[in-house]
């Protein structure tokens, strides 16, 4: 196999997801219409309870948990519940919308198709492998939630914190990996549907679960990068939403688009993520394979 | 409004209606602690005298450590139910029980074998906590009996409060304790008798005030904490053992607690040096009494704290001085000479935020962040109840929020001065980000009013603590709903005169039993005031408060269209047409209040015109509804109901004001932010997808 340079990796990749730009607004849209959709009941809630009132304001600059509950209390609690059954309904309708939105974006990536065709190619084959990841994530984090228990009951008459307290970050931070590790296996496996077509989503979860694990650094390594990068996007973005003093119309306007901002630099994290997975893929499984791209065929207009 | 000199006079004691605090069940004990067994055995001597004008035929005894003996008890039972407390896995507790082996009158008859439970509340055959002895004659008016007493308390594994982890212990509620006496009109009761309750899971406790002397002998390399002062400790190096003596007067209740590996720290209060001067001038002033009545004494604070928590340890100091001071100035001298703190271990957080006569346990973490001030507000609330109830010793089953409502309200108003708002921890590999990530200030009053929104009139706050809807209630009704009553009054007086009716309501019951009754008569008196119709539907009663504006309409006024009659000798004039006659325009603005619960109060509605103008209205809130008419070239801008907020239960503040322009700005800075977190859900989820 060929060992190419991680930033070489990361490199090719970062070109390759400039050519996804359409990818990236459709999710953009996708996800806003539907936190629109989730958000417009609370929203319409909240104009009628504080519209006209004067402790809109400082509630503005700093929230104050009070006011949350009286809204609440004012709905005799209609408001929490929707919202509730609202985000509940709105992770339903993501799932489908997810996998849909994935198939589309790696088809354009890979140049194996356009972003609505892709996305219904590998919608069946995405999802199978949505509900072995779901599954990989529970029986993962029950595993780790009987290490909790047991450590508790190993430290039942324990009159000492730090070693407990301690462990249970261990054990957080261990949790915060598994659910790392596992997503990134399963994007190998989504490339292997794409760019192997394979056909059985369970041989692509397995194969994608085995190449991390046979190669754990060349796999791991550039998606850290990333992931890294994405860290940072978000230290940045909190400090500069610390910086603005949110009382006037132009200032939180500029905040929304702020945010915006934000939201499409994440999405674009995720496209060179996926990007930088077929790179990776490619340089340890098909050094000399034919599908070597360096520079994909521009699809032209059609997604 | 209370006349100065008055006002002194019952600050002095001289008015005051109630003889000088007398001993009225005094204990005596001998114990052993046998860390192994977990038991408490030994003798104890109730010198009881019967203070009042009636025979008592009986003795009533609590036999709490009987709560916690099987699942069958009231107390169990009402973990079920939702009390306070958790039994996590009944199959390997260690059940608590308490047997009385002996009890005889000193030098008199042997008393065992008259020895019955009762079950006064429920008639729950299996519960245990209350035990009745026939005496032989009853004890007149006047009279000194003394009860000898062997038992044997054995320890649970901490459920509530009481019990031991490990080498940990801490006893509460241990020993064979007299309920009380009350005689007739007593706290308003209808017949004399003794007022001893079983041991609920949402109740506490209520006792007579007496001397106390703990002879306790355990191992001796265990550290000892407990009620009062020390006395002395022998060591015998051939039995390995020690015995510790502690003696405090005119308390309601001894607890100790007992570990090998506390770390004993002691610091002195000295009220000259720890109290800043312009603090002592401002109390001084708002009670409008001289600087030298609020002179306190110094008090020996002594921390027992975890090993690992002793960096901890000042802050612990801090909260505790805090209490000292604030409680001390506002409400008289703290009365005994020492304070002891306890912070119990790992695993035993049960044993936390819990009081006792000079002796009050609180409880740290290891690595606390320096702005979230749980374990600080839980040493000034513990210590607070060093007024409310170990000093003005009110019945904590029957009127819970005279002692934990008073003491929270006082706890959060020191909070609020000496802390400032805090904030929840949220930690990354150590690092504290919560002040980075901008999570929500946690301010005092703001988190009693979330407590108290989640029912405000499902319960009254006066109520017998195991009669609450459930747990939950029982807590929000005693401690945040009581506080906020009582901040209300505070509003409605003024904080001066308010300072004046708590300092006047300690200092006339130090050493007593009030009930609510007793503190609505000295708020009436030190105000001057009738507060019948407050505690009638506050207290008493649950009516839900809530006025809001319903709306505000503006018309410009014309001129009339019609026929109107002329001035005498004038003939009628017909006007059919609207002109301009030159002067400025005129607004007839009509302001709606309603009146949205079932609780009355009189409100006043302050409207603010376009030109700055103000203008208030008084109404006595008792209609459904109310409208006032306003004309003025300006329209209205703004409208307010209750502008300083003296009505601290409204459930609604957002309905209490209006204004002209829709609030858009505040509107597009939530939906962004709620759509944003919504999109950053989703991109999350999918990426897990």
């Amino acid at each position: 196999m060929t060992s190419l340079p991680v930033w070489a990796i990361l490199g090719d990749a970062r070109r390759q997801t400039a050519q996804a730009g359409r990818a990236l607004w459709v999710m953009w849209v996708a996800y806003t219409l539907l936190a629109v959709v989730v958000a417009a009941a609370t929203v319409a809630s909240m104009g009628q309870h504080f519209g006209r009132s004067l402790s809109a304001g400082p509630l503005s600059l700093e929230l104050d948990p009070a006011a949350v509950a009286e809204w609440i209390f004012a709905n005799r609690g209609e408001p929490a519940w929707q919202l509730i059954w609202a985000v509940a309904a709105g992770l339903l309708v993501l799932l489908p919308v997810a996998v849909f939105l994935s198939g589309g974006a790696l088809g354009q990536l890979s140049s194996r198709a356009g972003f609505l065709e892709g996305g219904g190619r590998y919608f069946w084959r995405f999802l199978r492998l949505t509900v072995m990841a779901g599954v990989l994530h529970t029986t993962a984090l029950a595993a780790l939630a009987a290490v909790h228990r047991a450590v508790e009951r190993a430290f039942a008459d324990s009159l000492v914190e730090r070693p407990v307290v301690l462990t249970s970050e261990v054990i957080d931070g261990l949790v915060v990996l598994t659910v790392w590790l596992i997503a990134g296996a399963m994007d190998y496996a989504k490339v292997r549907i794409v760019v192997d077509e394979e056909r059985s989503a369970l041989s692509a979860g397995f194969a994608g679960l085995w190449f991390v694990a046979r190669h754990p650094l060349r796999a791991l390594g550039p998606l850290a990068f990333v992931a890294l990068c994405g860290v940072v996007l978000f230290a940045f973005y909190q400090t500069a939403y610390n910086v603005f003093d949110y009382r006037g119309m132009r200032t939180i306007l500029i905040s929304i688009a702020g945010q915006q901002f934000y939201l499409g630099l994440r999405i674009w994290l995720r496209l060179w993520q996926w990007a930088t997975c077929m790179r990776v893929d490619q340089a340890v499984r098909r050094p000399a394979s034919p599908w070597a791209i360096s520079e994909p065929e521009p699809y032209g207009d059609n997604i | 409004m209370m006349r100065g000199w008055v006002w002194l006079a019952l600050l002095s004691g001289c008015c005051t209606l109630h003889a000088a605090p007398v001993a009225v069940a005094s204990y005596d004990m001998k114990v052993s602690l046998d860390p192994d067994k977990r038991t408490i055995t030994g003798t104890a001597t109730l010198t009881w005298l019967n203070n009042s004008s009636d025979k008592v035929p009986t003795l009533q005894f609590h036999l709490y450590m009987n709560a916690f003996k099987n699942e069958r008890t009231t107390f169990m039972r009402g973990l079920v139910d939702g009390g306070q407390g958790l039994v996590r896995d009944p199959k390997r507790q260690d059940w608590g029980w308490i047997d009385v082996q002996r009890l005889q009158l000193a030098g008199g008859e042997d008393l065992t074998g008259r020895m019955r439970f009762i079950q006064p509340d429920d008639r729950n055959r299996s519960d245990q906590t209350v035990m009745e002895v026939t005496l032989p004659a009853p004890v007149a008016p006047g009279q000194t009996i003394r009860v000898e007493m062997d038992f044997v308390s054995k320890l649970p594994k901490i459920v509530a409060r009481t019990g031991y982890r490990g080498k940990f212990f801490l006893a509460g509620q241990w020993f064979p304790k007299l309920g009380v006496w009350e005689t007739q009109g007593f706290r308003q009761r209808a017949e004399a008798g003794w007022n001893c309750h079983q041991f609920h899971a949402n109740s506490e406790f209520y006792a007579n005030f007496g001397d106390y002397r703990v002879s306790l002998t355990l191992p001796r390399e265990y550290m000892v904490g407990a009620t009062g002062e020390q006395k002395g400790r022998t060591e015998n190096a051939e039995t390995g053992m020690a015995e510790w003596v502690f003696e405090q007067g005119m308390v309601t209740d001894f607890a100790f607690t007992a570990q090998p590996d506390f770390v004993r720290l002691e610091r002195d209060f000295v009220p000259e040096r720890d109290i800043p001067h312009a603090e002592r001038t401002e109390v001084a002033q708002l009670l409008g009494v001289p600087e030298s009545g609020l002179a306190l004494p110094r008090t020996k604070m002594i921390l027992l704290i975890q090993p690992e928590h002793r960096d901890q340890a000042e802050r612990q100091f801090r909260a505790l001085k805090a209490g000292l001071q604030w409680f001390g100035l506002w409400y008289g001298p703290y009365p005994h000479r020492t304070i002891t703190l306890v912070d119990p271990p790992a695993g035993a957080e049960r044993a936390g935020g819990m009081e006792y006569p000079t002796f009050i346990t609180g409880g740290t973490r290891w690595a606390e962040p320096d702005d979230y001030f749980f374990s600080d507000e839980t040493v000034v609330h513990e210590f607070g109840h060093q007024y409310f109830k170990e000093l003005v010793a009110t019945n904590e089953f029957e009127e819970s929020w005279l002692d934990e409502g008073f003491t929270h309200y006082a706890t959060t108003k020191i909070m609020e001065r000496v802390y400032g708002p805090g904030r929840l921890p949220f930690r990354v590999m150590g690092v504290n980000l919560s002040k980075w990530l901008r999570l929500p200030l946690l301010r005092n009053w703001s988190l009693n009013r979330v407590s108290y929104l989640e029912d405000p009139a499902g319960d009254s706050l006066r109520r017998a603590s195991w009669k609450y809807y459930d747990s939950a209630s029982y807590g929000r009704n005693s401690y945040s709903r009581a506080a906020l009553t009582l901040r209300m009054l505070e509003r409605m007086l003024g904080e001066p005169v308010m300072a004046r009716v708590m300092r006047a309501y300690v200092a006339r019951w130090r050493f007593g039993h009030p009930s609510t009754r007793d503190f609505q008569a000295v708020a009436e008196e030190v105000s001057g005031r009738e507060l019948g119709w407050f505690f009638e539907q506050f207290v008493d009663g649950n009516r839900l408060l809530d006025y809001g504006v319903a709306g505000v309409e503006t018309r410009k006024v014309e001129p009339g269209l019609g026929v109107f009659d002329g001035v005498p000798g004038q003939d009628r004039q017909a006007v059919t047409e609207r002109k301009d006659d030159g002067k400025p325009a005129m607004y007839e603005s009509v302001v709606s209040i309603r009146r949205l619960g079932d609780g009355v109060a009189p409100v006043r509605v302050t409207v603010r015109f376009d030109d700055g103008h103000y203008e208030e209205r008084e109404w006595d809130g008792r209609y459904r509804w109310v409208r006032f008419t306003f004309l003025r070239p300006q329209k209205i801008l703004q409208v307010w109901v209750d502008r300083g907020q003296e009505q601290q239960l409204d459930v609604n503040f957002a309905n209490n004001t209006w204004q002209h322009e829709p609030q858009t700005k505040e509107l597009t800075h939530w939906g962004g932010t709620l759509v944003f977190w919504l999109q950053n859900l989703f991109v999350w989820t999918g990426a897990l997808l």
